[in-house]
């Protein structure tokens, strides 16, 4: 639940997409001379200057693209200010309060919580690994009952994302037998 | 509570849970820069090698130019092999790009559940309605429908009907959404052995 810009991601590989067919296009076309075009031919000194200031604009914000990515994690859940000081909540303090709630449900294998901050809003990531053949209706209950006595602990109700998971410790997991 | 849960279920809910169903393609797009970094990089260096009049790296500008408006065979290979490329990028950009993940109606939370996790729930079904042991029933779950495959032990009957249901009823119970289809295929050889 990042806060990635996914249309602009779509929006590069668009792009990076019609270059590399543009050359392909190009290439094949004097190969077979369907439609007559000059050769491009020997690039000047100043075009080659300017081939190589582009390159290196384009490396710079590709470069702070991929550094950007993942982005929008948050580690507070709550603050409060008043008169007599200031507090916070980190989202440690939620993933512990929720696991230690959920640690005696024999169908979790393993409960994670991350914070985001989702259009200003810090929202609550909870994942949750199950076993095979988990009750889900239990484990959703579960979670549940532990973010309604986070919603006490905390005095507020976060928006909260739970996610139930079938990850690879989940399956590695000794199964348990249902009958 | 300060918070008045019916806006916050509205429109941050459906935001995230459109979010996590949905691939970021941030790994395409880190897999594909990286790659157009390193390219830009040898262009540039080329670019400014030929400007000042020394020797290039490795190709100069006028040969790789000289390669591009007359392409022998391998050019026409590679000039395949860019234009294949370029392709399956429009694909990763343009597919919707799916998780297999249902959303479960909830009160309190937005829930998003991954498609084995249902596939599970269903097995669970019918293996409590079959009697049979956990390892004989299997299930695959996708975007809109459930198939359980149940393989009896050889000489006894298994109920498919009821099985059915109880499969039925299970994802009633759970209500996923987009909604899906159940069916439960009864496998026509038995395995000895309970």
């Amino acid at each position: 639940m990042t806060n990635s810009n996914r249309a602009l991601n779509r929006f590069i590989i668009i792009l990076v997409a019609l270059a590399l067919i543009a050359v392909a296009a190009w290439m094949l076309n004097r190969a077979t001379g369907l439609v007559s075009v000059d050769a491009i031919g020997k690039p000047t000194a100043t075009v080659l200057w300017i081939i190589a200031g582009a390159s290196l604009a384009l490396i710079v914000g590709s470069i702070s693209w991929i550094a950007t990515r993942g982005r929008g994690h948050t580690r507070t859940l709550l603050a409060a200010n008043d008169d007599e000081g200031a507090g916070a909540i980190e989202a440690r303090v939620a993933a512990d309060l929720i696991a230690d709630d959920l640690s005696r449900v024999p169908d979790i294998v393993d409960v994670s919580a991350r914070a985001f901050l989702v259009r200003g809003q810090v929202t609550l990531e909870l994942s949750v690994s199950t076993r095979r053949a988990a009750d889900v209706r239990l484990v959703v209950d579960s979670v549940g009952r532990a973010v309604a006595a986070l919603d006490r602990a905390l005095d507020s109700q976060l928006p909260v994302l739970l996610h139930v998971a079938s990850g690879v410790r989940a399956n590695l997991a000794r199964e348990q037998r249902v009958r | 509570m300060s918070t008045d849960l019916a806006g916050l279920k509205a429109a941050p809910y459906r935001r995230i849970v459109r979010r996590s169903q949905h691939r970021s393609r941030s790994t395409a797009v880190v897999v594909v820069l990286v790659v157009l970094v390193g390219a830009l990089a040898l262009v540039g260096t080329e670019s400014v090698l030929a400007a000042l009049d020394r020797a290039p790296l490795l190709v100069s500008p006028a040969d790789v130019l000289q390669f591009v408006d007359n392409p022998d065979a391998i050019g026409i290979a590679v000039a395949s092999a860019l234009g294949v490329l370029g392709i399956v990028l429009l694909a990763i950009a343009f597919s919707p790009g799916r998780r297999a993940r249902h959303e479960l109606p909830d009160d309190r939370m937005a829930v998003v559940i991954d498609d084995g996790v249902l596939a599970g729930a269903m097995v669970r079904a019918a293996v409590r309605e079959s009697r049979l042991p956990a390892s004989r029933v299997t299930a695959v779950v996708s975007r809109r429908r459930g198939t359980v495959t149940v393989v009896p032990t050889s000489g006894s009957l298994v109920d498919s009907p009821s099985v059915s249901r109880a499969v039925e009823n299970a994802v009633a119970a759970l209500d996923p959404q987009p909604q899906i289809r159940s069916t439960v295929t009864v496998s026509d050889r038995g395995v000895v052995g309970s």
